[in-house]
């Protein structure tokens, strides 16, 4: 399912025009996306939770240069389902 | 930093964005979750531009231990919801770290220091590349193409032309002198260093040889040699005070040399030659703008070729001229990787916009509507 086919599921369930549901898309995302990018934690009740976890700095060997490399720690965006979503998924 | 943002506090938020009601805004979440959920059963991926991918990932079923009874059980296979943001995204949360890149370990020693500094060895590598860049004079900015291959040559090679310049016009000129420069006595002082010793081993030489001869031959033809190299040590500042036409070939080198340049070796890249001369990897894109004609591939540098260094005053604060410049790089960066690496590509649009959004209109016309398009998207907060 790509975005254009969650704003016509969108659209249809909300009763607002096509045009209109983008809009509030956008936005709605751009506010989760600034969230995340300061490393703000949130919550969506049934869906789950979004955070931003470090990633410690690890040592991993390269195959192609037979090396071994020092990868720096990172940050990185994390999701952790609630359980109704996982439930949800999983039922047949 | 870190903050719990409460779902009430979210609600208000979209709902100020929006301009709708707060009862709306939470409807709409509602169903936004609603309708992923939705997708996520029916196709597996779900895919919101500008924010990320939601995916299910199949777990196997696997052999386990109930922890209670030690009892060997197999966990049921199950569906678990990846989320993976836009690669953007996924800068922008690094953005903190992104100067910190993955590095090749030299030694196993290196694998207990938890800081990602460059290893010793780089650094010392680093600190003498800078020593020589400071002993060289201050750096003049006409700097030629052929550059290159004058700098490779030694220096031993260059006295003789001028020393045969300096003979040659030395018979010519009248020895009126102007004092000599500190410069220019520095210039001077191998070739004299150089015609001192050939004229020793020239004596030694007859000596040896001319063992039959009396010792006042050898006298005498000592003191006509010595006189001659005295002579050209006096008249030396002449050719080039007082005929400026035709410069001695050193001259023209030294400024090379004060130039910075950098020979390519193996293993270098941009990001590199960047951090060590500015301290900033970020600036990469001004050497790229200026060698632009020698790299080829921004992510390949040719080994053995010798790029120009642009000088910049601080690495701090860039001036309206430098900020134009490394807009001029990026967007050259932005048409190198425009086909290879989209999503690069446009980041590097991104930053161009950002330094100097008049030189990318005056542009406009080579680039993609869809890369504006975004930028203008991210550029709009």
């Amino acid at each position: 399912m790509n975005t254009s086919e969650v704003i016509k599921n969108l659209a249809a369930r909300l009763d607002k025009s096509q045009t209109e549901i983008k809009e509030l898309l956008h936005n709605t995302l751009e506010i989760f996306r600034n969230h995340l990018i300061s490393h703000d934690k949130f919550t969506i009740p049934g869906f789950g939770t979004f955070d931003v976890a470090e990633r410690k700095h690890k040592i991993a060997y390269n195959p192609h240069y037979k090396k071994k490399m020092l990868f720096p720690k990172k940050m990185v965006a994390a999701f952790r389902p609630a359980k109704a979503l996982q439930e949800n998924v999983n039922q047949e | 930093m870190q903050e719990k943002i409460t779902f009430d506090a979210l609600i208000n938020s979209v709902a100020d964005k929006n301009q709708i009601s707060k009862t709306f805004s939470h409807s709409l979440i509602k169903e936004m979750a609603l309708v992923i959920q939705h997708g996520l059963n029916r196709d597996g991926v779900v895919n919101l531009s500008g924010f990320g991918i939601f995916k299910l990932h199949e777990v196997p079923s696997r052999p386990g231990r109930d922890i209670r009874t030690g009892a060997s059980i197999t966990i049921p296979a199950k569906k678990k919801v990846l989320f993976k943001p836009e690669k953007h995204l996924r800068e922008m949360i690094n953005k903190n770290f992104a100067m910190l890149k993955p590095q090749f370990l030299e030694n196993d020693k290196n694998e207990n220091s938890k800081s990602v500094e460059l290893p010793p060895e780089k650094q010392e590598n680093i600190a003498e590349l800078i020593k020589e860049i400071d002993n060289r004079e201050p750096v003049k900015e006409t700097k030629t193409e052929t550059a290159p291959v004058f700098e490779n040559k030694p220096e031993e090679v260059t006295p003789e032309p001028n020393n045969h310049v300096v003979s040659e016009k030395n018979e010519q000129i009248n020895p009126l002198l102007v004092p000599d420069t500190k410069e220019d006595s520095k210039n001077r002082a191998p070739i004299f260093i150089s015609i001192f010793v050939i004229l020793i081993i020239l004596l030694l030489f007859w000596q040896f040889s001319g063992d039959d001869q009396p010792e006042e031959k050898i006298a005498e033809t000592k003191k006509p040699v010595i006189e001659k190299t005295v002579e050209p040590l006096k008249s030396q500042p002449n050719p080039k005070t007082e005929t400026q036409k035709p410069p001695p070939p050193i001259q023209k080198k030294e400024e090379i040399v004060k130039a910075k340049l950098h020979k390519t070796s193996e293993g270098d890249n941009l990001w590199n030659l960047a951090y060590n001369y500015y301290k900033d990897g970020y600036l990469w894109p001004l050497i790229l703008l200026e060698n632009k004609d020698k790299i080829d591939d921004p992510d390949f540098i040719k080994k053995n070729i010798t790029l120009h260094i642009p000088n910049i005053k601080s690495t701090q604060k860039l001036s309206t001229e430098e900020q134009s410049k490394l807009a001029q790089g990026h967007l050259l960066a932005y048409f190198e990787y425009k086909d290879s690496k989209p999503d690069d590509a446009r980041n590097h649009l991104f930053v161009a916009n950002k330094y100097d959004t008049d030189y990318v209109h005056s542009r406009l016309s080579e680039i993609d509507e869809s890369d504006l398009q975004y930028v203008k998207r991210f550029s709009m907060k």
